[in-house]
């Protein structure tokens, strides 16, 4: 079990590509024990590249990944386990079933195989489903036993891409809760994630655009430097939306029905514009930019 | 209670890469004998034509000559229930992959050949079974005899579900989407079936045929099924060795395909 705060994992300067597009361009991510990270990004951003280098699956084509102090691309085996999300527990195998066969996997023997199923499901509390079939439980229930299918590996890293995908907001929450059980137990967690509400629940967020790493820190540090707020502008017709729309920098607003949203550094601006143009009926409203706020304002910065 | 297994090299490989070859063979055994479909459904077709080319064509062939066609019927047909297993097993072998299960397997100590390989021996147990369980029915339906050598048997229908689950998973194994691992089956698997002389005499038919048959990998698997249920070997037919020699150099080919498919991203 490694110390809490000891870094486990390093990834230096990443880059790579498939064929001759590049995806990532030198990325640093650096998650100690007892961490979790939230790695965010629009889609195509090259997070689960970036998963696939770290996990030793896609060889960077420059930098350095170094997992527990071993050199994942370097011939090593770094003690790793990665979640992804198209796996599916089968529909015809018990939960049981199907931790034996993910321990066996790791070419233990049996009993061995046994005696960490057991284990997992008394840790993470699955008995009350564990003997049911993948048919018989709830989808949430799965990503919990495929969770815990990682964790028959034993890991010091747990790698989790989009691990909450298909989950309502309660089953997501208590997934969370989860990871944080097993930070809490020394574990790395870095979890892909497009929900942008998860990343207030991390230690650290790792925000990728365009397969650069544009912000990572503690989330309220993020939402602190950034200093950012959110002025919402409620119009009485289409007319004014437009009207409102063209005012406003492009790239930072947000459009939806007769709302427009802007995240900004100048909420004062914003607002004198907008009353300056005179429209009848337009209400303003202004609020602190939220994390999700600034990781979709800083994914955007980039692609635009 | 915590159990805590280490990943290095203390456990022999050998040993690691047999309680994976075991943990595949449990899972595939579970999920293809609780899906009663599965299993009626390659047993079905073979016997069918059974009865329809074996049994259905008695009363319209000379006296003697029966007994001749089902010789030469019945082991094909064990064969072809063998490999109706192994193409259903690809498709798991797709979804395996496609998921992204063998991505999170070989993050851990089990390298994709160890994988491959179990993948294909645990199809091949599934497929030899079937085709066991296939000789023993046309057997008890009086359509067929046992063979000789039930070992030597027994043997010649494993090497041969081991070469047709290799070919299909690697076939899985380079298919990019659902549709096209069942195109790859009923345009290349089914034809090498029909083509390897299964069901019947490849050296009296025409000379494409008998050209077509030597470039097809099956037809020497089938050539093992029927000399050991024949126990003698039919005219010229290939020596035990060489068409041995060739389903193992082809299982390790098609091995190596399905490892290096595996890696694409």
């Amino acid at each position: 079990m490694s110390r809490p705060g000891e870094p486990l994992v390093e990834a230096t300067e990443i880059h790579a590509a498939y064929g001759k597009t590049p995806v990532l361009h030198g990325i640093d991510m650096r998650v100690a024990a007892g961490e979790i990270m939230a790695v965010v990004g629009l889609n195509g951003a090259g997070k689960s590249t970036l998963m696939r280098c770290v996990a030793g699956l896609k060889r960077p084509t420059a930098g350095r990944v170094v997992v527990g102090g071993v050199d994942v691309h370097g011939g090593g085996q770094a003690n790793i386990a990665l979640v992804l999300q198209g796996v599916a527990i089968e529909r015809q195998l018990t939960g049981v079933q199907y931790l034996r066969f993910v321990a066996r996997t790791r070419g233990v023997s049996r009993a061995e195989a046994r005696s960490l199923a057991t284990a997992v499901i008394d840790e993470l509390d699955l008995r009350s489903f564990a003997e049911r079939r993948g048919s018989e439980i709830s989808g949430g229930q799965a990503r919990r036993l495929q969770l815990a299918g990682s964790l028959v590996r034993r890991p010091d890293v747990l790698l989790l891409d989009e691990p909450t995908t298909g989950l309502d907001a309660v089953a997501r929450r208590h997934y969370w809760t989860v990871l944080r059980d097993l930070a809490d137990r020394g574990l790395a967690v870095v979890a892909v994630t497009h929900h942008v509400d998860e990343a207030s629940l991390a230690d650290s967020v790792l925000v990728i655009s365009d397969g650069h790493a544009v912000s990572s820190g503690r989330p309220e540090q993020l939402v602190g430097e950034a200093a950012l707020s959110v002025v919402e502008v409620v119009c009485g017709s289409r007319e004014q939306v437009g009207a409102v729309a063209d005012a406003l920098p492009a790239v930072d607003a947000e459009r939806k029905d007769k709302v427009i949203t802007l995240t900004t550094a100048d909420p004062g601006t914003a607002l004198a514009t907008v009353q300056g143009l005179g429209l009848p009926g337009v209400s303003l409203s202004v609020r602190p930019a939220a994390l999700d706020d600034l990781l979709i304002r800083l994914a955007k910065e980039r692609q635009s | 209670m915590t159990v805590r297994i280490r990943t290095g090299s203390t456990t022999p490989w050998a040993v690691r890469a047999w309680h994976v070859l075991a943990g595949f063979c449990a899972r595939d055994w579970a999920l293809h004998f609780r899906s009663p479909l599965s299993v009626v459904g390659t047993l079905a077709g073979p016997l069918l034509l059974l009865v329809a080319v074996g049994i259905g064509l008695g009363g319209s062939v000379a006296p003697g000559q029966q007994e001749n066609i089902l010789a030469l019927i019945v082991p094909g047909l064990c064969a072809m229930s063998a490999l109706l297993v192994a193409s259903q097993r690809s498709v798991a072998v797709f979804h395996d992959r496609s998921s992204g299960l063998i991505d999170e397997i070989v993050t851990g100590p089990v390298s994709r050949p160890v994988v491959v390989v179990a993948q294909a021996l645990s199809s091949a147990t599934l497929a030899t079974v079937h085709g066991l369980v296939m000789l023993v029915l046309a057997v008890a339906l009086g359509a067929g005899s046992l063979p000789g050598s039930p070992v030597a048997f027994t043997a010649a229908i494993a090497a041969f579900a081991l070469l047709s689950s290799s070919l299909c998973n690697a076939m899985a194994y380079g298919a990019s989407k659902p549709g096209t691992i069942q195109s790859l089956l009923n345009l290349v698997i089914n034809p090498l079936f029909f083509l390897s002389g299964a069901l019947y005499d490849v050296t009296t038919t025409v000379v494409p045929v008998r050209v077509l048959a030597l470039i097809n990998p099956l037809h020497y698997a089938v050539r093992l099924i029927q000399a050991a249920y024949a126990e003698t070997p039919p005219d010229g037919a290939l020596p035990t060795a060489e068409a041995l020699a060739v389903v193992v150099a082809v299982v390790v080919a098609c091995w190596a395909m399905a490892v290096r498919f595996s890696r694409r991203g």
